[in-house]
């Protein structure tokens, strides 16, 4: 039963160099889990090698890709989050109207009820459940589509702080 | 005697309307009843409480399983999934009640207002999530896919008796849930007759009961 996190590889670097040491000798072990699943205070799940993990957290806690669940001489056990789609748009930065353009934007994919990501280079993505959106996202944003590079990709998806609504 | 509340272990169950939400709860609860486990049960509704109402009569006066006041019902107004998801705050002000109340009660389950195939409950709301469609729906469902279908820890496919009736073919259903869901569980069950529901309640105990026994059998030991 895990009751806590341990700590994130990608922010502590001396747990980073344990993970890629235990990785080393093969005594890492992940746990598969949904971006959905991420929020999720109980749950029961078996990590790619068999141990049964029992999450049991405070209430409010959101696990992270890279949270170590267990940190033992011999093991371990680490979440690994999911890909999914994802829709990214680049903005064409030579745009004459920005602020406009920022608006639109965020107020279609507001509309679908999305949570959304914007990385330190201004790139927007948002999850979708199937291709055929993207269709969906070019017709909504067609007064825009001249100024934005639109795709479809697959990674995973962290919403920016404060953006992750709900979504359906 | 607990002076202090606990979280208690909280399953969501959502699904369209007359999917067999209600008929699901009235199943489940004798027979993990009859296993030690004590429920309470809230039932969210748009307008009325009438299924609230209805697991009154069956689980707490007729059949006499759980106190009628662990019985609650919910008229939520608005769209359903606004009070599991978007806002849960009266079903969360309930469930906090009923952790003050009686934190020796093993389970709660939190019937969402029949919805549509997007409906999740907020993680803060429910630690587990089963999602019912009926084959009445024809059998394009699970394949059509959609949050529900494809995000809950369990999937139930209920009213397989009618299959025949309504020209649905289980075979289909089944190759459609396995690939849509990946790796995550599905059941058909049909909820007028029992069937299948002992596989639901093994789901709920091992997956969010963690195969715990029940709390008042370890506190008499």
């Amino acid at each position: 039963m895990i009751t806590s996190v341990v700590g994130n590889i990608f922010r502590d670097m001396t747990l980073q160099s344990r993970f890629k040491k235990m990785k080393s000798v093969g005594n890492y072990e992940r746990l598969q889990i949904s971006r959905l699943e991420t929020e999720r205070g109980r749950l029961r799940r078996k990590t790619d090698r068999g141990t049964d993990v029992g999450l049991v957290l405070k209430s409010g806690t959101k696990l992270h890709h890279g949270d170590v669940l267990l940190s033992t001489q011999k093991k371990l056990i680490v979440v690994e989050q999911l890909p999914e789609k994802i829709i990214s748009i680049r903005l064409e930065k030579k745009s004459k109207n920005l602020t406009q353009l920022c608006v639109i934007i965020g107020h279609i994919i507001g509309n679908r009820h999305r949570p959304i990501a914007v990385d330190d280079k201004g790139i927007i993505s948002f999850p979708i459940l199937a291709d055929s959106e993207v269709d969906v996202f070019r017709k909504l944003l067609h007064t825009v589509i001249d100024h934005i590079e639109l795709k479809i990709e697959e990674g995973i998806f962290q919403p920016t702080e404060g953006m992750d609504v709900h979504e359906h | 005697m607990h002076t202090r509340s606990r979280s208690i272990p909280k399953l969501g169950i959502g699904g369209p309307v007359g999917s067999g939400k209600t008929r699901l709860i009235e199943m489940l609860v004798p027979i993990l009843s009859k296993k030690g486990y004590r429920c309470c049960i809230i039932s969210n509704d748009v307008i009325s409480k009438e299924d609230a109402e209805r697991m009154k009569r069956i689980l707490a006066t007729e059949s006499k399983i759980m106190p009628e006041d662990m019985i609650i019902g919910i008229a939520t107004g608005g769209c359903p999934h606004t009070a599991i998801r978007e806002d849960p705050s009266i079903n969360l002000a309930v469930v906090n009640e009923i952790e003050q109340k009686d934190p020796t009660l093993d389970l709660i389950i939190i019937e969402s207002g029949g919805d549509n195939i997007m409906t999740t409950f907020s993680p803060a709301l429910a630690d587990y999530f089963i999602y019912i469609v009926d084959v009445s729906g024809g059998d394009k469902y699970p394949r059509k896919g959609g949050l529900g279908i494809e995000s809950c820890d369990l999937l139930v496919i209920n009213k397989i008796d009618l299959a025949l009736y309504v020209g649905a073919d289980l075979s289909i259903m089944e190759h459609d849930a396995k690939l849509i869901r990946s790796n995550k569980p599905f059941e058909f069950v049909n909820c007028k007759t029992g069937l299948g529901v002992n596989r639901i309640a093994e789901h709920i105990i091992n997956d969010l009961l963690f195969n715990k026994k029940p709390l008042q059998k370890m506190s008499h030991k």
